[in-house]
């Protein structure tokens, strides 16, 4: 098992999978488990067909070169999205995310459509629990070909490391999701988000570098500084941006994290 | 169609809605491309990985800091 693989897909696709939860949950709850988990199923199949014919592509036919060019483009253009969208809502100027208010508006949405006679296949419940899932799992898709692909010159087995982390995080996260049956508004997804955006931003710089012909001084230990470096930064700027919120804050007593929405 | 319209929503905020900070990466890529291609100076395989750090962590900055000045301004 690839560590360095695992444990990133493994935050990662913890927190899609909680925003894909939250939405089948309401489609559930609202339209009727049947619909909820066959769209859900559906959806978790394509993502599955998608990894294994991608994933094996990737790792067999594309010179590695290639892949971490175009691969870590991606990952760090995912990467410092999610540290910016993270950074923001540790400062307060952008909400946080709200998995019991997404769940009550998911669910108000579901209610509104006409019903379907008992027995027969609700299509706006599936649909809705496919669409949920088919997003969020094509970001853990991504995220699981990526690393499991650009590892593959040190590691074999970096695909499986990948796709173990972002099984065992489904597993837990669809398992709490059963056993307490509503949103899992207790993980602390935003923590998560900055975890994950540091890493995909350490890892996309380090590769895309790479890629183009960059000799990293000692090699791999270069992520250990690069992600040092990026998290000071990080933490710099929550300073920073928490100070012009509380100022914000003073000036407008009213509506002090609603200043942006970026 | 709701499958559609889910996936052109997706593609309309990773590519317009936060698109600043995405371009400006691409193009701090295409930037240590043309140097490594180019290589204007002896040692660029050393220069150009430091030199991507540098460009990306003032991306993050700047656009952060973008953001904060927006939020001062009352905008």
């Amino acid at each position: 098992m690839n560590l360095a693989v695992a444990l990133p897909s493994f935050l990662a696709s913890s927190v899609e999978f909680v925003e894909a939860l939250t939405i089948v949950l309401a489609i559930g709850v609202t339209r009727g488990w049947k619909s909820a988990i066959l769209g859900a199923l559906g959806a978790a199949a394509l993502l599955l067909a998608i990894t294994g014919a991608f994933g094996v592509t990737l790792t067999q036919l594309v010179p590695i070169s290639v892949l971490r060019i175009v691969v870590g483009t991606l990952i760090l253009l995912f990467g410092i999205k999610w540290l910016r969208k993270a950074i923001l809502r540790f400062t307060g100027l952008r909400a946080s995310h709200d998995e019991e208010q997404i769940f009550r508006e998911e669910a108000e949405l579901a209610s509104a459509h006409a019903r379907v006679a008992a027995g027969q296949m609700d299509w706006f419940g599936f649909i809705a629990a496919f669409k949920a899932v088919a997003l969020e799992g094509l970001e853990v898709a991504f995220i699981v070909i990526a690393l499991g692909a650009t590892y593959r010159a040190h590691d074999v087995g970096a695909l499986g490391s990948a796709a173990a982390g972002a099984a065992l995080a489904g597993v837990i996260v669809i398992g709490a999701g059963l056993v307490i049956a509503r949103p899992l508004a207790s993980v602390p997804e935003n923590q998560l988000k900055f975890v994950v955006g540091l890493m995909l931003t350490s890892f996309g710089t380090f590769w895309t570098a790479e890629g183009l012909g960059a000799e990293w001084w000692r090699s791999d230990l270069s992520i250990l500084w690069i992600l040092g470096g990026y998290f000071v930064i990080s933490m710099l700027l929550i300073a920073v941006l928490r100070r012009v919120t509380e100022r914000v804050a003073l000036q407008v007593p009213s509506t002090p994290s609603s200043a942006i929405q970026s | 169609m709701s499958l559609l319209a889910g996936f052109a929503r997706a593609a309309y905020y990773f590519f317009v809605e936060d698109g600043s900070i995405v371009i400006g990466a691409v193009m701090a890529l295409v930037l240590v491309g043309i140097l490594a291609i180019w290589r204007p100076f002896g040692t660029a395989e050393q220069v150009a990985g430091p030199f991507l750090f540098v460009l990306i962590a003032g991306l993050v900055i700047a656009n952060l800091l973008q953001v904060a000045r927006q939020a001062r301004a009352g905008r």
